[in-house]
């Protein structure tokens, strides 16, 4: 960096000054162009190409301009309506047990008295990082129904053991239970630092006046809170949404599609079935769905963000 | 409280210890049930073929079995898939931190028409799931011209399909690159621009002498975070590789388990394996995993 500005000490400030404000009009764009540029050609104009698509019979050698036929069969797709009624309760599930449970680990954790808290968050944390289909592989294996652990443990108690995954009311739940491993961590890791920028003179403040550590949490904690839970609530159910993996290696949306999702019926319509047009009007309602929830939580969101200190 | 009689208050701070007790234990509880599956995973790929399939269970093997990565790592073409994925990964978290580093420091520091609409346009990008856009995504990746066996207008061949730059190209488009970058950069002080600009520096150099050197801790969250998503991802290349000798990690295991029936102890092996990369740069920069998200978070 030094001999740099050596380099330039020769010239008079109205030079340099001259040729920063010549340059302004167009160099922000070139430094944005490459991001820009992939984010553009790859993620924009193929969201807009998804939309058009909806409207067409397009399956790969031909496309023609069908209106709103497309949606019309979805109205009628009775797998299509389970996939969105899956969709939905696994998001809910997920979304709703992970933002408690995480609230509840990260307050005690950050508790002083806690020993072990570092141990604990980093155990907590290591399944959001394990790929989705290496959980998969791992849970599928707990399932088993001849080997698993689970069967193990309720023949241990005494009860008999089930195809957990084979059972069209049991398959559900199993993949909530792991969405809920999956996504606990991540909850807890955000709530985690948030809970650590609360700043101590509120809480000091409680003690004095006599409050319990459980109201403490629901009076200061959870309210202080508020626009972190609005953050995770959207990130989790964006990728809660999107659950695949899962299905794909699992269940193949089985038994009798009591598993299969959203994006399960994207990739299954598009790339098994090849009618591309169809898959695509699913994904505008998923991309529907999505911007519905975000919007509803953007504005529930800025109600509750702006908390009264006092 | 001052009032109460020493009986009394020792019968509090029992229960208060009781308490505690309780609720540690109960934390210890689940923080052990998910260390338990990661074990269970690891433990059953060092067992036998026959102990994997008796029906009373052991958590620990009975004798050590390290051969089953061998087997596994010879079995198929291992080497091949973890270069894959190892490539992609490389290059696509450089470049993109490059490229994000360049468009987080002119939303940070530039004044331009259409700032703010832009970045608005860039955060949208974190929140559209990406099953929305994969049809046309595959689409144009078959098409691009003149490449794979296309023609000029992009037909005939298979584009980029199975080929590295179908799986790196669209990884670089990184919206919450940009975004994690941007904030970073907001943090610096003005007159540290202004000091340079007055030495000579032109914005580049600025950006190029100045910023680049102080970047490292976001650079090492954000690389975290890319590293993690990009070897994790599943959906992306599925549908853009379809020939063995392009397969990534991911989906190898994803083949693996049909391939031979279910031979669990080589399966979590496999499993393991496909893991342990992450796991090797978790416990090496915890830190920074953490901070990703959580600076991601609190904006």
């Amino acid at each position: 960096m030094p001999w740099m500005l050596i380099n330039n000490y020769g010239r008079s400030e109205m030079q340099i000054t001259k040729r920063s404000s010549g340059r302004r009009s167009l160099s922000p764009y070139l430094y944005i162009a490459p991001a820009f540029f992939v984010y553009a050609v790859f993620i924009l104009i193929p969201l807009l190409c998804a939309i058009v698509f909806s409207f067409t019979n397009y399956n790969i050698q031909n496309m023609k301009f069908t209106g709103l036929a497309n949606y019309a069969r979805m109205l009628g797709d009775a797998k299509f309506h389970q996939a969105l009624l899956n969709t939905l309760l696994y998001s809910f599930f997920v979304v709703a047990v992970n933002l408690v449970l995480g609230l509840l680990l990260a307050a005690i954790l950050g508790q002083r008295w806690f020993k072990g808290s570092a141990f604990c968050r980093s155990v907590l944390y290591i399944p959001y990082i394990v790929s989705p289909i290496a959980a998969s592989m791992i849970w599928l294996y707990l399932y088993d129904s001849k080997v698993g652990v689970v069967n193990m443990v309720i023949k241990g108690l005494g009860f008999s053991g089930k195809s957990w995954l084979l059972d069209e009311k049991t398959a559900l739940p199993c993949l909530i239970v792991m969405g809920i491993w999956q996504g606990v961590g991540y909850c807890m890791v955000v709530y985690f630092s948030a809970l650590k920028n609360i700043p101590d003179y509120l809480y000091e403040a409680a003690r004095i006046d006599g409050a319990s550590a459980v109201t403490q949490f629901f009076k200061i904690s959870i309210p202080l809170l508020s626009s972190t839970t609005f953050f995770l609530l959207v990130m989790t159910m964006i990728s809660s949404f999107q659950v695949f993996a899962q299905i794909m290696v699992m269940t193949g949306g089985g038994p009798l599609s009591s598993t299969t999702t959203i994006a399960h019926q994207i990739y299954e319509n598009a790339f098994v079935k090849y009618s591309m047009g169809y898959a695509s009007s699913q994904a505008v309602v998923l991309f529907a769905i999505v911007l519905i929830f975000t919007l509803i939580f953007f504005k529930y969101g800025n109600k509750e963000g702006d908390v009264e200190l006092d | 409280m001052w009032n109460l009689t020493e009986k009394k208050r020792r019968r509090i701070i029992k229960s208060h210890f009781l308490a505690r007790g309780l609720v540690w234990l109960l934390v210890a509880g689940i923080v052990l049930l998910v260390l338990g599956t990661l074990m269970i995973a690891l433990f059953t790929s060092l067992k036998t073929p026959e102990e994997t399939l008796v029906s009373s269970f052991r958590i620990l093997p009975e004798e050590w079995r390290w051969e089953n990565y061998l087997d596994v790592i010879k079995g198929d073409i291992w080497g091949r898939y973890f270069f894959n994925s190892t490539f992609i990964t490389v290059v696509v978290v450089s470049a993109s931190i490059l490229i994000s580093a360049l468009a987080g420091y002119a939303f940070a520091r530039m004044e331009f028409k259409g700032r703010q609409p832009l970045f608005l346009l860039f955060l949208c990008g974190m929140m559209i799931p990406s099953q929305v856009y994969i049809i046309p995504q595959y689409i144009l990746m078959r098409s691009i011209p003149l490449v794979g066996g296309n023609d000029l207008y992009g037909r005939g061949g298979m584009g980029f399909l199975n080929t590295y730059w179908g799986l790196i190209i669209p990884f670089l488009a990184a919206p919450l690159g940009v975004f994690l970058i941007k904030q970073f950069y907001m943090g610096f002080p003005r007159s540290l621009d202004e000091a340079a600009r007055l030495d000579g520096c032109n914005s580049f150099q600025i950006f190029r002498y100045i910023y680049l050197p102080l970047s490292k801790p976001v650079f090492a969250t954000f690389a975290i975070l890319k590293f993690t998503g990009t070897w994790n991802d599943y959906f992306y290349s599925l549908i853009m590789t379809n020939s063995k000798t392009m397969y990534t990690v991911q989906i190898a295991l994803q083949q693996y388990k049909g391939e031979y029936g279910i031979e669990w102890h080589y399966l979590m092996a496999a499993t393991i394996l496909s893991v342990l990369p992450i796991l090797v740069v978790y416990i090496f920069a915890q830190k920074y995993f953490t901070q990703g998200i959580v600076t991601s978070g609190l904006k």
